[in-house]
């Protein structure tokens, strides 16, 4: 009747007015959230690493003979070793993480802008102009990620620029259907029913209404998203389709490392693990960013 | 001109499912021409169960909805055939209140945004006068101007209830359509609202059209009110012509139907059936299929709303005759 | 009344369900008591907040965590301590001597079982009979709701049927075991007025058949003057006021029962003429309770004892009210709006 009813294991429990579902689910709660933590230490660990490179990093990325070459890891003066050609492990995954980093975080930004004025658009304004851009997203998304991400760079030319280009415009399909799905739901709300009434432009509607309702959303898949764009930028760059010698990022660093992996592993093991790393942090960020954006008991 | 709102022979048909080729889609009739005036300065009240197209109707005379046919004329000027400029300026004459006092607010909006919201539309003063007028509307609601800052999930279903009136209101519209204002919130809430509705119709010089299901809420605050069934209106008459001598043996029924708080006495016409689906009304009367007094001539017919008595319409063959089990109850 | 008074059904002593949040505990009934007599029609009413769902669950042991009932509630049924049994004697007694209907019955309903398969299912969960056998008496249920055409609408899904149909179809599952209680929350609250009337008409008539009792919970007083035997006014998730519809509605003893009589429109009324008065402020919430009585921040009559919590006064037949005004016999109060309207 009056207040919303909160249910628990689909049988009715009450009226919300006796038992408030957020602090139930510890909005203002202290429960802790592990995925924030956990990802977003790793997120600022290597945030970090990458701004201060240059402090941090002991010698010159590219300078070749810094060392012996094949150094193991604790070496003296080269920490994390060195590669076949006596090149600094430390300073390349610090300088090359800064790249790989770079990438899938414009990459995934790009991607949602470009997803989320689609989606929303698409969504909103429904009708013809809903048809034609998702027909035109259907085409897009029927081609395997990678190859198409391997088509414009072959198009366009190999470097980093246009690897995460090519990874973003792959993913803006999938993002634009997420956001156009949000926009569907919010825009059957009442109040864009009451903005219209008041005056407002379909613009306004867009810009004030909607897009801030879908925003969290959008926020909280962007982060999840940042760890997919990093492993595609560095397939890309594996493939040699990315970062072009002599700069390197981890994924082209891996590709290197597949020749000395039986010489020398524990260094080899580097640059994939830092993949690792970032991709497991941005994810579980996000996640916990969906937690906190996006409480589950429908509340929103 | 003493007609506001004027709704000439509006329909508002919805095609139903998917679009096939070659196939006409059947159509939901949510509303099925209607004709009906509100007088300045009335508070008409509309009532009905399900699918009986009130809330299109209302939705349709703001010019929210589209009708499929027909025409609504406000304050003389056929709103229908305005200009994109002259309907957003139309807005500011006629504004709505809803039922879902949470749906109906921005839950990322503050109360300031929120009631303000139609001033900034239209550019109406800058933010310190928009301010100003935003804290004076919500002192009028009985609300402190210092929530201001605060977001609807902070506030009870009879506070945001409010809100949304404040911000209907601060465009200083003629006419407020209210939309079920008053289903969703708790009952000893409903009477707060409704005498704030009251008071305000007075002090601001309003117009009402009163959508609501509940016969007892509409029939206390509504100077005539209107009964509709699937898609059209059957019975319309002052407050108290329609509640002492109802004509329409679908209005008996609703009366009849009504639970009220005086104990011993049952609900005695009792309609058969369920209330059947606005896509395939029934042939001429709609309501035969479940009228005690039905005869033949209600399948070959369609009754014509007209008038029986003074200011009293109904839509009936046998407009007066008493349902079985009716008894008067209000003397 | 003891619990030994065979003609006592059910009967709740100082029930307390308590919500755990991280935050605070949410009391939201906390020392509610009633008692249901065999055949009697219990009206249980109160706005939002009061604890009169809860309460419903609790009746069927339907409360999940962070709810909890707490120790020192007792909870009698046919003289047997409800809350003693195990989950699977429990089970026994769900959908069996007691059932309950909820207010939206698409949530009660799978949808994507036939309602026939969910009446047989609720047969067998408590019959040991042939499927041929329970498909009898589901139809036979469905006859019994007033539903048209019962056989056909065994194949039906629900959302191939209106509301009311619906919500009869929830009704025969519940009275298909023929139960001895009935707890009903806000059944027809959901429904159109003229669809509300027939399902209203459709549990006196399972009453009469069945003696069956029923636990009517909603908030519309209109409703529980037309079915209720005996009326309980829930407030602060305690009963405050309790006795027969026409002791209620004629005399109001409680200042709660007072305000929301007078409080609502009535068929005749006009603001002109019989202006609502208004309950002013709102309900605390469970979690803030006021110490004292719950409704005296509230009320037009509160004076110093009000501090203090007033006991349950028995003012006659049946009649009692939680008030300090009523301890030295009943009120007598100015005309209230509904006596004006025709009585017939």
């Amino acid at each position: 009747m009056a207040d919303p009813v909160v249910v628990s294991g689909g049988v009715p429990l009450g009226t919300a007015a006796g038992i408030d579902a957020s602090t139930a689910r510890g909005k203002r709660g202290r429960r802790p959230n592990n995925y924030l933590l956990v990802g977003g230490t790793l997120v600022v660990v290597l945030a970090l690493l990458s701004v201060l490179a240059p402090l941090l990093a002991p010698a010159d990325p590219n300078a070749l003979g810094s060392g012996s070459p094949l150094l193991p890891l604790g070496a003296p003066d080269h920490l994390l070793g060195t590669d076949m050609l006596g090149r600094d492990q430390l300073s390349r995954l610090l300088y090359g993480g800064r790249i790989t980093l770079l990438a899938g975080f414009s990459a995934a930004i790009l991607s949602a802008v470009f997803g989320v004025l689609l989606g929303m658009v698409a969504g909103f304004l429904r009708g013809p102009v809903d048809s034609v851009i998702m027909r035109v997203l259907d085409v897009l998304m029927s081609f395997p990620f990678i190859l198409l991400a391997i088509l414009i760079v072959a198009f366009a030319g190999p470097s980093v620029f246009h690897a995460l280009l090519a990874i973003a415009i792959a993913n803006v399909p999938f993002l634009a259907r997420v956001i156009r799905g949000e926009t569907l739901r919010v825009r059957e709300y009442e109040f864009v029913v009451a903005a219209t009434a008041l005056g407002a432009s379909r613009t306004w509607i867009l810009l004030r209404h909607v897009l801030p309702n879908v925003l969290p959303l959008v926020l909280s898949v962007l982060f999840v998203n940042v760890g997919w764009m990093i492993s595609q930028t560095s397939a890309l760059s594996f493939l040699g389709l990315g970062a072009q010698p002599p700069t390197a990022d981890w994924g082209t660093m891996l590709a290197e490392a597949q020749s000395y992996m039986a010489l020398n592993g524990g260094v080899a093991m580097m640059p994939g693990l830092m993949i690792l790393l970032a991709v497991v942090g941005f994810n579980l960020f996000g996640l916990g960013l969906k937690q906190i954006l996006l409480p589950e008991d429908g509340a929103r | 001109m003493s007609d506001l709102l004027r709704v000439v022979g509006v329909k508002k048909y919805y095609p139903v499912g998917r679009p096939r080729l070659g196939r006409r889609r059947p159509l939901l009739k949510a509303v099925d021409g209607v004709d009906l005036t509100v007088r300045r300065g009335e508070t008409l009240g509309m009532v009905g169960e399900t699918g009986c197209g009130k809330s299109t109707l209302g939705r349709t005379a703001l010019g929210l909805v589209e009708p499929t046919d027909g025409e609504i004329w406000f304050d003389g000027k056929n709103v229908s055939r305005l200009s994109r400029a002259q309907l957003k300026d139309h807005r500011k004459e006629v504004q709505v209140i809803f039922q879902d006092p949470m749906g109906s607010l921005d839950p990322r909006m503050t109360v300031e945004q929120l009631v303000g919201e139609g001033l900034a539309i239209h550019g109406i003063g800058d933010r310190a006068e928009r301010h100003r007028v935003v804290a004076d509307m919500l002192e009028r609601m009985g609300l402190s101007p210092s929530v201001m800052g605060r977001r609807p999930a902070e506030f009870s279903g009879g506070q945001r209830q409010r809100i949304g009136i404040a911000r209907a209101l601060v465009l200083r519209p003629k006419f407020l359509v209210a939309d079920e204002p008053v289903s969703s919130l708790d009952v000893s809430i409903q009477s707060q609202v409704l005498n704030l509705l009251a008071e305000l119709k007075r002090d601001f010089d309003l117009t009402y059209l009163f959508i609501a299901h509940d016969l007892a809420v509409v029939g206390y605050i509504s100077d005539r009110v209107a009964v509709m069934y699937l898609g059209k209106i059957v019975e319309i008459a002052p407050t108290a012509d329609l509640y002492k001598n109802p004509l329409h043996p679908y209005t008996q029924a609703l009366l009849s139907a009504i639970p009220k708080p005086v104990p011993g006495q049952r609900a005695r016409a009792i309609l058969k059936g369920d209330l059947p689906s606005p896509i395939d009304p029934p042939s001429g009367c709609r309501f035969r299929l479940r009228c005690p007094l039905a005869q033949r001539i209600c399948a070959e017919l369609e009754p014509p709303l007209q008038e029986k008595e003074n200011g009293h319409l109904a839509a009936c063959h046998f407009a007066g005759e008493r349902i079985a089990g009716f008894q008067e109850f209000v003397k | 009344m003891t619990a030994s008074d065979p003609s006592v059904l059910l009967q709740v002593e100082d029930l307390r369900v308590w919500f755990d949040t991280p935050t605070e505990v949410v009391r939201a009934v906390d020392g509610m008591n009633l008692t249901i007599r065999r055949g009697e029609t219990v009206c249980l009413v109160g706005e939002s907040g009061c604890g009169k769902s809860v309460t419903g669950l609790a009746l069927m042991r339907l409360i999940d965590p962070p709810g909890r009932i707490q120790e020192g509630s007792r909870i009698t049924f046919e003289g047997n301590d409800l809350l003693g049994l195990s989950e699977k004697q429990m089970e026994r007694i769900r959908g069996n001597d007691i059932a309950m209907v909820f207010q939206e019955p698409m949530s009660s309903l799978n949808p994507v079982q036939t309602v026939g398969a969910q009446i047989v299912e609720a047969v067998r969960l408590h019959q040991d009979v042939s499927r041929k056998a329970a498909r009898a008496q589901a139809e036979e249920a469905l006859a019994l709701v007033g539903m048209p055409s019962p056989k056909e609408r065994m194949g039906n899904y629900p959302h191939e049927m209106s509301g009311g149909m619906r919500q009869r179809v929830v009704i025969a599952m519940a009275i298909v075991c023929r139960p001895k209680l009935l707890i009903a929350d806000e059944p027809t609250t959901a429904l159109d007025v003229t669809v509300q009337a027939q399902i209203m008409e459709l549990l006196e008539r399972l009453q009469d058949e069945f003696g069956m009792s029923l636990l009517h919970i909603t908030h519309d007083l209109g409703v529980v003057a037309e079915t209720a035997d005996r009326v309980a006014v829930a407030y602060g998730g305690r009963v405050v006021e309790e006795g027969s519809a026409a002791e209620i509605y004629g005399h109001p003893q409680h200042p709660y029962t007072e305000a929301l009589l007078r409080s609502i429109p009535v068929l005749g009324m006009t603001h002109t003429q019989h202006p609502l008065s208004v309950i002013r402020g709102m309900v605390p919430g469970g979690a803030h309770w006021p110490s004292g009585c719950r409704f005296a921040p509230r009320c037009d009559y509160s004076f110093d004892l009000c501090a203090e919590y007033p006991p349950m006064v028995d003012l006659s037949s049946g009649q009692s009210a939680a008030c300090w005004l009523c301890e030295s016999g009943p009120r007598s109060l100015t005309t209230l709006p509904t006596a004006g309207l025709a009585d017939v």
